[in-house]
This record gives structure tokens, C-alpha cells and sequence, in this order.
């Protein structure tokens, strides 16, 4: 297999270098440039084609976008609520500390795909897995670029599934918004932001924060499909910050999230030990970084990022109460697990020819991760426990190189190869390669790609329940062709058809003795994904459709995973002042792990759920909005890999946000 | 039994070894070699952005009646003056567009005195030497005055093109802007640097 890689890249490096011609990698065309507005030319980099940005035809992935333009419009609240208007996308949503999202068929912990802030990962550090929710500002978010498919190649572990970056917005002029939300269930949110931005100097900062709580459904007795009992407690508070400076090269950059929790929806409390009140689940991220970037070589540039990152699982944790009984008093259940990262990554972007880019990049790694989490008990239900002392840190080390080579063999055709080696203290060495080519011509854009990818295992795989401490990466490779076409300046297509296996894949082991994580199964995912966007000035609309076969070895349905899903909505601006967007989200039936107690089988009912925004700009710069989700009020479940039941979705919910703009720029 | 028979396919399909990949991606090596038309032409994606820049502001400019009308035809000149660094980029553009239901052409000059009946003049970096007197020509005149040199703007050309990081900006100089009777909507403005 290496020698095949090998002999792919050489031939393609004699190829380029004895180029005869030589032409720009670029797909930007004076079409495109007309078909823009002002404010898309604005989003435009001058560096795509040379350097590793690159516009979505030409990257050699399928990638979606969620803009900030549509995150207002449709007023999405959480993180995973952005991602279900997109094709390939899942949720196992348990309306409590986290919400699961899958990608292309593989249901998880949310450890197969990267969670990224501005190229930063911020999946959690101890399981490797990320934390939907509503910690994100999403009103500070430019653009939500989704890459589906493996990305180890460039990204390391975890990017098996996909990778999800959310980039923020950058400093301009001198401006800032404050914003209040108020809904049902107890939701409410308050957001503020400023940025201030001198051009001539390229120097400039933004500050954002934000606080966002709700009780998200109705989940009390019945109506939470008698999980819990009328008593019970749910809640998410989030409050999140987020600082960037820019000076001219530098940029640095700071996230924090502090995201408490009830616990109450990880445990059935009707017939179970659990009290369905008074638990806290509370996890802090802080991410930080600096990046200077050297570009004053037309052939080369140099991209130099130091990182630090904290998850930690914070000491006030109480995962768990233990209800009192008439022999026993209950207790609660202490939690504390810090975990950090230290890292810098430097890159070199080089272009020797007008049709070759070489980019290679190291990267060195150093944390500190719990071994497991310090666990501490109360004696009753109603004490708290004692502070949890800090927990045995495990100390690890990861070097890795890569390098990608984008060739352009002809005009319209170029290609893409690249490995990446990981040398891991905890995992020892992953030897990942990726090849693709991508083919623009005019309206059309073809794209055959191969990948692998590797998650992995982290202490919490390691830890959990007795424990496995011989567990080996997950493995994925992936085949995948893809395509878009578009028709005119206002219609457009695409749709891609993926392969995956992954081998080694993490099962649950659960015997009278043993409760562990070991490397058994397989999956393989057979599946097709559709998509259509029409875009005009004051209407603009979007379909798509996903088909996703998940099996395991024994050609067996993957539980939690449905054949087909789709999505479909537009928004339609009457006029300046006043907009109206609708949006539906088609899940198809799927398979519960577990036999739910109410309905007496494993069945996840299909659910066809609407949703509504309207938006008022009372003023130029006062916009009030009016939101409803779940309008038809749907009874509709999400399935559970915790118990024996499964998750009432929220009914519906309706939200008034107020958000003003300031803009001294204007004044 | 639609999705079945399509399920059955697709699983068929995967059954895919290494071998059967290299097949794959030689013959899509081909096939699109194939389809390749070889036209090659050279455009700095940063001119292509800068030209589609220059094509936006026309939207965002109102010219008083009549200024820049040749007497016997219908055309919107756009002048450069100085060394063209757009390449083909600025006439391969403007030849797919009209502005105002005019033809747009471009003219490279390389005198003051030729600047008469142009709407647009695009002083290039290679000007520097000249700069003044141009300006001093264009100063009080309905001529959308572009560039994309540093300092320019600061100087008095109307609109001055520069780069932020990895995207191109633009400045917009309020004095000039006064004095040439120019209108700019709102919209432009609120994107620009003011000086």
C-alpha cells in the first residue's frame, strides 16, 4: 500500500515539475467574481489558491458552510441545531450535559469528529469527545465549515468521521452588538460583543461573551416517557468568552466555556437508584493560542501556532444522587477530572511552481490527563459530597509530521496526496495517508477521494468500567466520490457517494465481571448524500437528502442509525425590514439499542419536525426575532445508549431575541 | 424494495480492494485528462478580486447626468493609467457586464490629457512620479478615482484598495469624496476605512 502511495506522488512530482505550462490552481473565475456581492467579495482570500485556504470546489473533501448570515437568520441556538439543516447528520440529543451528533452513519461519543474553534481543537481532552450544546456564540461565528469524511491525514486523531470548525468572526472598524433572548422552558440568553479594528495599522481586538440557560423540554412523567418523575430537575447553564487580538502577523486568541449541567437525563430515576434532582455536571474549557505568521515570500510562507488547552471536568461535579431508602440514605456523587494540553504546531506552505503546493507541518504535543476521575460520596441524598482530590495525571508526549502535496496536472484537474506520522508516548505510531483528485471545469466539479483515519483510545476508554488498558486506535478508510454542478448564477446541485469501514471499532464488553470498552467490531457505511441550493437576493432556498447504510460484521443495522434523513427550508425577505424563514428536518425510522419499556420493541419512530423563524429590523440597526421550533408540536424521540428507554425530544418551543448593532464606524 | 435493491448495489459496491482502486483512479486520471480543453491563461487571483471590486463600486456610485457621455455613443469608460497590472483580468470582466445599460471599455493611457470622458480612472503603482498632478486633474471632477498603492488614498485618491491580512479592503477618502460630486450608497461606505 505504501509503495502504491509512493509511486502516485513521484510520478505526480516528475509530472509537475516538467510541467511545460505553467498555470494558477485556481478555480475563481470572472463569473464567480459577478455573481458575488460586495459583502461576498469581501469574504474572498487573496491567498486561496497558493496557499492552504482554498475555496470549496477546489478542496479536496466535501465540505459544507454554514454562514453567519444563515446562523442569524435561522436563529440556531446550540451547535448541534446548526448542523441538522445539513446532509450526513444524526443526533442522539438527551436533552441534558451533552448532545450526540453523528456523521455519515457512525453513532459515538462524539469522539469521531473534531470540534474546532478557529483551528483549535476543543473536543474534550479526557474522552476525546466534544460537548454539543448552547456554550457556543454563535452570533460571533463568521462561518461553520463542515468537512465530511476522514481528515487524519492532515488533522490526527479523532477526524475520523469529519470535522466540524467554527471560525469567528474578525475585527472590523469599530463596532459591537448586545443581544437578549427570551423563550420557554426557562430559555434565555445574553449576549455581548465588541470589536474594534484599525485598518491602516492591521491591529484590532474583539471581545465577545455570552450566557445562555434553558430547561429545553417538557420532560416530567409522561411527557418524558415516564423516564423521570414530575419532580425532576433539567437544566443547562452556559457562559462563554471569547477574546482575539490581531497585530498585523500575530494573532492570539482565548475560548472559554464554563457549561453546567443536571445530570438528571443520564439516569432513568423512575424504577432506578437515581434522584432526578440536585446532580451538577460542570466542565470548563479554556483554549488559548498565539500564531504568527511569516509571509513575505511570494514561493513560501511559514505558519508558527502555539496552543494550550484545558478541559476540565470541574470539582463541584456531582455526577450522580443516589436516592435515599428505608435501609439506606442515598448519597451524592463527586466528580473531578482536570485535563491539559500543551502543543505547537509550525507549518510551511511552499510553491515552487505556479501549478505545485508542498505543505508540510510538525507538531509537538505534551499532556496531562486524569487517569480517571476522583470520585468522592456523600452520605445522604441530600449532603454533597467532599471535594474530590486531584486524581493521578498521565503524563504523555506526541510528535508528528506531515506533508500534503496539491498538484495541478492540468487546468482543470488537480491532485491531492498526503501523510501523516504520529508518534505517540500513549498510542505509539499511526502512519496515515490520503490521496484525491479534484476535477473544476466551468460549472462542474468532480472529486474522487481515498482517506484513512484513526481515533485514538483515551483514558477514558481505557478506565472505563473495569478497564482494558490493551485497547488499539479505531481505524476508518474511506472511498468516496463526489460532485457539484451549477446550473446557473442561481441553482446549484451536488451530492457525494461514500465507503467506509472501520475496523477495531469500540464496543462495550458487559459480562457478570466485566464492564469494558475492547476492540471488536466493525462498521461499514454505504451511503449517498443529495443536496440543491437556490439563491437569489430576497429568497433563497435548500434541500438535501441523506442515505446511510450502517452494519456491523455480521451485516447487522447499526442501532441509532437511520437509512434516510432529509432536510429541506428557505428563507424569503419580503423587504428590507422583514424576513420569514422555514425550515423541516425529515428522520427516518432507526433501531433502539435497547428494548423501550414503553412501546414493549427497539423502534424509533420517523419524525418530520418544522421549524419557524421571523425576523423584524425595527431599526437599521434593532432587528427583533421571532422563533418557533417543533411548530406542529411532534412527539418524537431520540434513541439512548444509557438505558432502557429513549429521549423525548423538545415540543414546541418559542424564543423573541432583541439584538441591537452599534457601529461607531457609521455615526 | 427500492432502497433495497439500491442497498444491494451499494454493498456490491464497496467490496472495493486496492486494486480495484488504483483502476478507479487511473481511469478518472484518464478520463478527465480526456475531458481537459488545455486553454491556459494566467490570472492573478488577487487582480481578478481587485477587478471585481472595481466592478462592484459601479454599483454603489451615482454619477451626476451626463458626466463622462461621449457625445455619439452609449459606453462607459473606465481609464488606467500608468502600467497595467490587471493583466486581461479588468477587459475580460467588464466585456460580460454593462453598467447602467451601457457598454463598459477600457482604456490604458498614459497622459493626463486622455482622462477626459472616463467615469472610473485607475491610477497605477508605476503613477507615484505623476501622482499629484494627476490628482490635481481629477480634484473637483465626478471621476471615481481608484487605486491600490499605499498612501494613495491618503493623498486623495477616492477609493484606495488595500490588503488585510489575507483579504483586500478598501479606504475611501471623504474629502475627495465632497468634493467630486460623487454620491456612494451607504452600503459602500459602511465597509470601508474612512479617512
Amino acid at each position: 500500500m505504501k509503495k502504491i502511495i509512493l509511486s502516485i506522488i513521484i510520478f505526480f512530482w516528475v509530472l509537475g515539475f516538467s510541467a511545460v505550462y505553467a498555470q494558477e490552481n485556481d478555480t475563481l473565475k470572472t463569473e464567480d467574481i459577478l455573481k458575488m456581492s460586495l459583502t461576498d467579495l469581501l469574504n474572498v482570500q487573496i491567498i486561496s489558491a497558493s496557499k492552504t485556504q482554498q475555496t470549496l470546489k477546489e478542496v479536496a473533501a466535501t465540505v459544507h458552510v454554514i454562514t453567519a448570515k444563515q446562523i442569524a437568520e435561522r436563529a440556531y441556538f446550540t451547535l448541534e441545531e446548526a448542523l441538522s439543516d445539513l446532509p450526513g447528520f444524526q443526533f442522539r440529543n438527551i436533552q441534558g450535559f451533552n448532545s450526540y451528533i453523528f456523521m455519515r452513519g457512525v453513532p459515538s461519543q462524539n469522539n469521531l469528529i473534531l470540534l474546532m474553534v478557529d483551528g483549535i481543537q476543543i473536543n474534550e481532552l479526557n474522552s476525546g469527545g466534544f460537548y454539543g450544546g448552547g456554550q457556543f456564540i454563535l452570533s460571533d461565528i463568521e462561518q461553520i465549515e463542515v468537512v465530511y469524511g476522514p481528515a487524519s491525514a492532515l488533522y490526527g486523531s479523532n477526524a475520523v468521521s469529519g470535522i466540524i470548525n467554527l471560525i469567528t468572526k474578525k475585527p472590523s472598524g469599530k463596532s459591537g452588538q448586545i443581544s437578549l433572548l427570551g423563550g420557554n422552558f426557562k430559555t434565555g440568553m445574553l449576549g455581548l460583543n465588541f470589536k474594534n479594528y484599525d485598518a491602516k495599522k492591521d491591529i484590532g481586538y474583539s471581545v465577545s461573551a455570552q450566557y445562555k440557560t434553558s430547561e429545553k423540554a417538557d420532560l416530567e412523567g409522561a411527557h418524558g416517557d415516564n423516564n423521570w418523575t414530575k419532580n425532576m430537575e433539567n437544566f443547562e447553564n452556559d457562559l462563554s468568552f471569547s477574546g482575539r487580538l490581531k497585530i498585523k502577523n500575530f494573532n492570539a486568541g482565548i475560548d472559554y466555556q464554563e457549561k453546567k449541567s443536571s445530570m438528571t437525563t443520564n439516569f432513568k430515576s423512575i424504577d432506578d437508584i437515581y434522584l432526578d434532582k440536585n446532580s451538577l455536571w460542570n466542565i470548563m474549557f479554556l483554549n488559548a493560542f498565539a500564531k504568527y505568521s511569516y509571509n513575505k515570500h511570494e514561493k513560501w510562507d511559514l505558519n508558527s501556532t502555539a496552543y494550550y488547552r484545558n478541559a476540565t471536568v470541574k470539582p463541584n461535579t456531582i455526577n450522580a444522587v443516589i436516592k435515599a431508602t428505608e435501609t439506606t440514605p442515598g448519597n451524592q456523587i463527586g466528580y473531578y477530572r482536570p485535563n491539559y494540553l500543551l502543543g505547537i504546531e509550525n507549518q510551511v506552505n511552499y510553491k515552487p511552481i505556479e501549478n505545485l503546493l508542498i505543505i508540510g507541518g510538525i507538531i509537538g504535543e505534551i499532556e496531562n490527563l486524569s487517569e480517571g476521575f476522583s470520585v468522592t460520596y456523600s452520605n445522604a441524598q441530600d449532603i454533597p459530597p467532599p471535594t474530590p482530590l486531584k486524581p493521578p495525571l498521565l503524563f504523555n508526549k506526541l510528535f508528528s509530521y506531515y506533508s500534503q502535496l496539491q498538484l495541478s496536472i492540468f487546468k482543470h484537474l488537480s491532485f491531492n496526496g498526503g501523510i501523516r506520522h504520529d508518534f505517540s508516548s500513549y498510542y505509539g505510531q499511526v502512519f496515515i495517508p490520503r490521496l484525491g483528485f479534484v476535477y473544476n471545469n466551468k460549472s462542474l466539479t468532480v472529486k474522487a477521494l481515498f482517506n484513512k483515519a484513526f481515533r485514538s483510545p483515551k483514558p477514558w476508554d481505557y478506565n472505563f468500567g473495569t478497564g482494558n488498558s490493551g485497547l488499539k486506535p479505531e481505524k476508518m478508510k474511506s472511498l468516496e466520490f463526489a460532485f457539484s454542478y451549477q446550473f446557473n448564477e442561481n441553482l446549484s446541485m451536488g451530492g457525494a457517494i461514500y465507503f467506509n469501514t472501520i475496523d477495531n471499532k469500540l464496543t462495550k464488553e458487559i459480562d457478570i465481571d466485566v464492564d469494558r470498552w475492547i476492540n471488536k467490531d466493525k462498521l461499514n457505511t454505504t451511503g449517498f448524500e443529495l443536496y440543491w441550493n437556490y439563491y437569489t437576493e430576497n429568497f433563497n432556498m435548500y434541500a438535501n437528502y441523506t442515505y446511510n447504510n450502517s452494519i456491523d460484521q455480521d451485516d447487522l443495522f447499526i442501532p441509532e442509525i437511520s437509512l434516510h434523513t432529509a432536510n429541506t427550508g428557505f428563507t424569503y425577505s419580503l423587504s428590507q425590514k422583514f424576513s420569514i424563514n422555514l425550515r423541516a428536518n425529515y428522520l427516518g425510522g432507526r433501531k433502539n439499542p435497547e428494548i423501550i419499556p414503553s412501546t414493549g420493541d427497539d423502534k424509533i419512530k420517523d419524525a418530520f419536525i418544522v421549524h419557524g423563524c421571523f425576523t423584524y429590523a425595527v431599526l437599521k440597526d434593532l432587528k427583533i426575532q421571532l422563533k418557533a421550533n417543533n411548530i406542529f408540536d411532534q412527539e418524537y424521540y431520540h434513541p439512548s445508549n444509557r438505558f432502557d428507554g429513549r429521549y423525548r425530544q423538545a415540543q414546541r418551543t418559542f424564543s423573541l431575541l432583541v439584538a441591537y448593532n452599534f457601529n461607531w464606524e457609521n455615526n | 424494495m427500492i432502497y433495497s435493491k439500491l442497498n444491494d448495489v451499494l454493498v456490491k459496491m464497496r467490496s472495493f480492494n486496492i486494486h480495484s482502486l488504483k483502476r478507479i483512479l487511473v481511469l478518472i486520471f484518464i478520463l478527465l485528462g480526456v475531458l481537459n480543453d488545455n486553454q491556459s491563461f494566467a490570472q492573478s487571483r488577487e487582480s481578478l478580486i481587485k477587478a471585481g471590486y472595481i466592478e462592484k463600486f459601479t454599483h454603489f456610485v451615482q454619477w451626476p447626468v451626463n458626466v463622462g457621455k461621449n457625445d455619439s455613443t452609449e459606453i462607459f469608460q473606465i481609464a488606467i493609467i500608468g502600467q497595467n497590472t490587471f493583466g486581461e483580468v479588468l477587459d475580460e470582466l467588464f466585456s460580460k457586464v454593462r453598467i447602467n445599460g451601457n457598454q463598459v471599455i477600457i482604456k490604458h493611457i498614459t497622459s493626463i490629457d486622455e482622462i477626459k470622458n472616463s467615469m472610473i480612472l485607475f491610477i497605477s503603482e508605476s503613477e507615484e512620479k505623476n501622482l499629484d498632478k494627476i490628482l490635481e486633474y481629477t480634484t473637483d471632477k465626478p471621476l471615481l478615482t481608484i487605486s491600490d498603492s499605499e498612501g494613495y488614498g491618503e493623498k486623495g485618491v477616492l477609493i484606495n484598495m488595500f490588503t488585510e491580512g489575507n483579504y483586500i479592503r478598501y479606504e475611501v477618502n471623504r474629502t475627495t469624496l465632497d468634493k467630486s460630486g460623487l454620491k456612494i450608497n451607504s452600503l459602500l461606505l459602511s465597509y470601508a476605512v474612512i479617512i
